[in-house]
């Protein structure tokens, strides 16, 4: 017995496993019919692999512009398995998410249902509407105050990076405060919850279609 | 890489009998087991594909009768690396190279069949970091061994044909820090022909 110890520890190790963690720190993604939501029916949304990869465009001479870099990089980072691919593009036209730094059209910020209230700006997204989800996605973040307002820089880069994580598919907010997805966000960053969520988005089903160009 | 050249150099001038050295180029593919799996994630598997290449070698004899010889291999190959899901969501992953140096011990088997076995290090190289290589290239320590079998095609050089299998242990830091733990036995199997020169 003792000779195949050796050949034993060996066999032992050469069909070792990864273990992957439970993700049991997501929070809700979806959207569902509760009192205040404006879902009617639980609605849950990802960017299939056909739609990739998914094209971000804001105006480069937006004060957006230089917030988009990072936020795109905040959500490529968070797949390990090339679930999602963003990419940014410098043409409106051929963009499946657009992000303006204006009020939301017509002063109806509550035709976008899913927000951010930071402090200093505020952000806005379209959502889906009967399942549907209508390209491009539009995403509205604007200065609460002002351009010049110190911090305004942190605010975009907070804000951006929540209402981008919207338009991937998380429809709802985080409880949490220290989220990037709670609803008056502070972090400026993914914490590992988001990153679990939005994970958890791309392999669970989806039951809203995109219409529109691509 | 740069380090191997002593070593190359203090091996080849190592032992008198010469005229067992050889060098060895031989091109082929390497098939490799899943790089990792998540269960948890709706099964979701993260597979490099069949990886085109090549290897470059030195044997050298260290006893007197030439039956036993040191091998040092360096290895290049590229692949793709692709991730499914049961729910069709996993996607395409920018290309991996792979580096991978050994020594190993050679002997002869029967004729002009040897066997080797040894080890070395196992670079991986990803063209873009992104996923599970969003750090970068990792490195790993393996284990190595194989066969070859040459065929005499004039006085001094030889057809090969190299058998390689590998393991190593693969896990990146980008996985490490979102919660992973233990490691991914992975299992690399290549068939390679070139030639064999001796010197």
């Amino acid at each position: 017995m003792r000779r195949l110890l050796p050949l034993v520890l060996v066999l032992a190790v050469a069909c070792s496993d990864l273990f992957a963690p439970q993700r049991t720190d997501a929070y809700e993604y979806r959207c569902l019919p509760t009192i205040g939501s404006f879902c009617a029916d639980t609605v849950a949304f990802h960017w299939p692999p056909s739609d990739q990869p998914v094209r971000v465009y804001t105006a480069s001479g937006s004060a957006l512009a230089p917030h988009l870099a990072t936020a795109l990089s905040r959500w490529n980072g968070a797949f390990l398995y090339g679930e999602l691919r963003l990419v940014a593009v410098t043409d409106s036209n051929s963009a499946d998410i657009i992000l303006e730094n204006i009020f939301p059209p017509e002063n109806n910020l509550l035709r976008e249902p899913m927000h951010a209230f930071a402090v200093g700006c505020t952000g806005a997204t379209d959502s889906p509407v009967d399942h549907v989800y209508q390209l491009p996605i539009h995403s509205y973040i604007f200065s609460n105050t002002g351009q010049a307002v110190p911090g305004i820089d942190l605010c975009y880069s907070i804000v951006v990076t929540h209402e981008l994580g919207h338009a991937l598919g998380i429809l709802t907010h985080s409880p949490s405060i220290g989220d990037v997805m709670y609803a008056s966000p502070v972090l400026d960053g993914l914490s590992d919850r988001d990153r679990q969520t939005i994970e958890t988005a791309y392999h669970s089903p989806a039951n809203v279609t995109t219409t529109g160009r691509r | 890489m740069r380090s191997w050249f002593p070593l190359l150099l203090a091996v080849t001038a190592a032992h008198p009998a010469s005229a067992q050295r050889t060098v060895r180029l031989a091109l082929g593919g390497t098939w490799s087991s899943d790089l990792a799996r998540d269960a948890v994630l709706d099964n979701t598997v993260l597979t490099l594909g069949v990886a085109p290449g090549g290897t470059v070698g030195v044997a050298v004899p260290i006893t007197p009768n030439g039956s036993y010889r040191l091998v040092i291999e360096a290895g290049y190959s590229t692949s793709t690396l692709s991730a499914s899901s049961d729910a069709g969501n996993a996607g395409n992953l920018s290309r991996v190279a792979t580096i991978s140096t050994v020594a190993m011990l050679d002997g002869a088997i029967h004729g002009a069949l040897r066997w080797q076995a040894g080890g070395g290090l196992l670079f991986y190289r990803p063209a873009e970091k992104q996923g599970v290589f969003l750090d970068g290239g990792v490195r790993r320590y393996q284990l190595a061994g194989g066969m070859s079998w040459t065929h005499p095609l004039t006085p001094v050089l030889s057809l090969l044909i190299l058998g390689r299998y590998s393991f190593h242990e693969f896990i990146t830091p980008v996985l490490g820090a979102r919660g992973y733990s233990s490691y991914q036995s992975i299992h690399r199997a290549g068939l390679q022909v070139g030639v064999e020169r001796r010197f």
